[in-house]
């Protein structure tokens, strides 16, 4: 599933397939936004689970208008709003996850939210398949990583341990479902599990030591260089830079037998090599008048990279279709992406993407450091507003709905003690807030990936 | 440059050679010899076939190691990259289902390539339905599942004469069969129907008439069955399994009419 423009002014906005194809659109960068609701059907299938999302008056108008959908408020399903944005986080946060822990939160969210579902209902039962062969699917990695924490660690940051313990306990509800509780790649999480559970656990401290962070850039960009879209492709495929005007995508005048060709070089998220997604990844060249390409390919994984690069980079020859013919934009994309292409890198509402995506993804990780460490929060707001937002656009938004970079200074005036009391006592919000730190409350909270990328980060240090 | 009088481009011919192979069922030969020679030559129409090719060929792989999950979801994707014309709901659907369509008249250029794929996608969507429909029967037993897991594993791997050409990086892991991984074979395929079924234990397989029985029951199933999609050729796998079933039963009731005749 591809992100699309099923909000009208969102900017991070997603469409998960929550199951027997009902699709619920959220926002990451609004996520207290009412989510719509579409089907492919409505019918003696779909008809619990549309019921349990916008209820039986708006259930039927359920595919009747594409302009006008009947929506909910994540606050009235927050089970199921919570799937569609665990899935709209997966697709977007361009940040090191540990993906198995993503995935089996992908199941266990399921599993809760289907178990609301009528017990003699078919799509309880869909949804439920659904959930158990993620849980399945990501098993192995989820023991791999509980098993070197309780090799390794003597000590859990209470942070850490309050996410892990309700993914675990998933795994336990799905076990129960199955025949004879007799299933070992869910039974393995729970016997991982407990090593874990016999660590100790701390409390916050208060350290005011930022953590060391990548240097950005100003905005910069290469003569022939393009930008990566990142509605096209799932994060943590290609590395996205963090600087929003940075280009990623290099190109070169080459020639493929004896015609004139560009070489594209992107560089890869290295995590995701192995991944079927990477096997689909294209390239095409726009002229910046229409979106028909006018030139295709396939990218594949350089053969040699050059001495002394620790970036892996995926490349790929396109064909030029004549020497007078000079694309203005290089565009990678993912074959199942159904998003119509930027056609220039200038192009706005790419820009807004890629600022909301690298304020968003800043963000969350300091909510998540937050979690798990005293780390200091002002300097790295007053960086991030340093970053997006430099002096001559120091009032407007980041994005339409977003912070402006003099909100962000304001905010890192109130303080550490302040800030830091505030983002952890953010379950408290219940998930209504529709200020910065209700980015990652309620249905939009912390993935337990992001605060085990944050621990890890934390204990690097 | 398309346009009347103008000629389409000709397809190159290992698109032609991969596609041909994919009828076959011979996917090890696109995924580690055709693709990798091909993937940086791959241009316009011809690259956008292969990412489809390539998504059967895995999809393929997967069933050859019995992952039938992630087979299921990989001839989903390959549907996705299809022409609306051959799979008309896609948006929305978990998986979204390929459907046959007329072949395009006197063409022989992509869309004729195209159309082949799309046949190959059918016939597999269709062989993984047809095998879910078995599993979700009411009443189901363990010794079933057996039955269905055997004859999968010998249309994928033992009697799929590519298995045996050359041995590729994925060889050990296909051809290997003891009872503890036919056991997770047969887990995973139980699965397919009933996500919430326990794991085969080994122990079933001891209980279950003992190996030889389970080999008489897998013929007889194998040659019963019909082919996987009305219309197009089965996988050479497929259709080596079946003759060697009917073979066998032949055989076998030769032998029996004998014994039944008093003649030793």
């Amino acid at each position: 599933m591809m992100a699309c423009d099923a909000h009208l002014n969102s900017v991070l906005a997603y469409a998960a397939h929550i199951g027997a194809g009902v699709c619920v659109d959220v926002d990451l960068a609004a996520p207290w936004r009412p989510c719509p609701v579409s089907a492919d059907a409505v019918d003696g299938t779909t008809n619990p689970l549309l019921k349990a999302l916008v209820g039986p008056q708006a259930m039927r108008r359920v595919g009747r208008s594409a302009e006008r959908p009947p929506t909910f408020k994540p606050s009235s399903a927050p089970l199921w709003a919570r799937v569609a944005m665990i899935d709209a986080l997966n697709f977007w946060l361009p940040s090191a996850l540990d993906q198995s822990l993503v995935d089996a939160e992908r199941g266990v969210a399921r599993g809760r939210a289907a178990k609301t579902l009528p017990v003699d209902s078919e799509v309880r039962g869909v949804i439920l398949g659904e959930a158990v062969n993620l849980a399945r699917r990501a098993s192995r990695g989820v023991v791999r990583y509980l098993r070197a924490l309780a090799a390794h660690r003597g000590v859990l940051p209470v942070g850490l341990v309050r996410v892990l313990e309700p993914l675990v306990a998933g795994y336990g509800e799905l076990l129960a479902d199955v025949d004879n509780a007799a299933d070992r790649q869910l039974s393995d999480v729970r016997r991982a599990w407990e090593a874990v559970a016999a660590l100790r656990t701390s409390s916050y401290t208060m350290t005011p030591e930022a953590p060391a962070r990548r240097p950005r850039r100003h905005p910069t960009r290469p003569r022939r260089a393009s930008m990566i879209d990142p509605r096209q492709v799932q994060a943590r495929v290609l590395a996205l830079s963090r600087n929003p005007g940075a280009a990623e995508i290099t190109v070169a005048d080459t020639q493929l037998g004896d015609r004139p060709a560009l070489l594209v070089r992107v560089p890869a998220y290295r995590r995701a090599l192995d991944q079927p997604v990477v096997q689909r990844l294209r390239v095409r060249l726009l002229d910046g008048r229409s979106d028909a390409p006018r030139g295709q390919s396939l990218l594949t994984v350089e053969a040699k990279p050059p001495r002394g690069s620790s970036t892996v980079h995926l490349e790929s020859i396109v064909e030029l279709p004549g020497a007078d013919v000079a694309p203005l934009r290089v565009d990678v994309f993912d074959a199942l992406s159904k998003a119509p292409p930027a056609l220039a890198d200038t192009d706005e509402e790419l820009q807004e993407v890629r600022r909301a995506l690298a304020f968003l993804d800043e963000w969350r990780q300091l909510m998540a450091a937050s979690q798990v460490s005293g780390t200091s929060l002002a300097p790295r707001l007053r960086e991030l507003a340093e970053c997006l937002a430099p002096g001559d656009v120091l009032e407007r938004p980041l994005f339409p709905g977003g912070p402006s970079g003099a909100d962000l200074r304001a905010l890192a005036r109130t303080g550490d003690a302040a800030l830091l009391r505030r983002t952890r006592t953010l379950d408290e919000d219940g998930g209504g807030a529709s200020d910065l730190f209700g980015l990652t409350t309620g249905a939009a909270g912390l993935l337990a990936a992001e605060v085990a990328t944050a621990d890890a980060e934390n204990t690097r240090l | 440059m398309t346009g009347p009088g103008v000629r389409p481009p000709r397809p190159p011919e290992w698109l032609d050679a991969a596609v041909c192979a994919l009828e076959a069922g011979n996917w090890r030969d696109v995924l580690y010899v055709i693709y990798p020679q091909v993937v940086g030559e791959a241009q316009g129409q011809a690259a956008r076939l292969l990412s489809m090719v390539h998504a059967i060929t895995r999809g393929m792989r997967w069933r050859a190691l019995g992952q039938v999950v992630e087979a299921w979801a990989e001839f989903g994707d390959a549907a996705r990259m299809l022409p609306t014309s051959f799979c008309p709901t896609r948006d929305g659907q978990a998986i979204p289902l390929a459907v046959l369509a007329p072949a395009p008249e006197g063409d022989f250029g992509h869309a004729m390539l195209t159309w082949r794929a799309a046949q190959t996608v059918v016939r597999e969507q269709q062989d993984l339905l047809a095998l879910r429909a078995l599993l979700v029967k009411p009443g189901l037993t363990l010794y079933e599942v057996l039955v269905y897991a055997y004859a999968d594993y010998r249309r994928w791997v033992e009697d799929d004469p590519w298995t045996w050409l050359e041995p590729s990086a994925d060889t050990p892991s296909v051809v290997r069969n003891t009872p503890m991984t036919f056991c997770a074979r047969a887990t995973r395929i139980r699965r397919f129907g009933r996500p919430f079924a326990a794991d085969v234990d080994p122990a079933a397989l001891r209980r279950a008439k003992g190996l030889p029985g389970l080999y008489a029951d897998t013929m007889r199933y194998l040659a019963a069955a019909a082919a996987p999609a009305e219309g197009i050729p089965p996988r050479l796998g497929w259709t080596r399994a079946h003759e060697l079933a009917i073979r066998w039963l032949d055989d076998v009731e030769k032998r029996l009419d004998l014994l039944a005749s008093g003649d030793p």
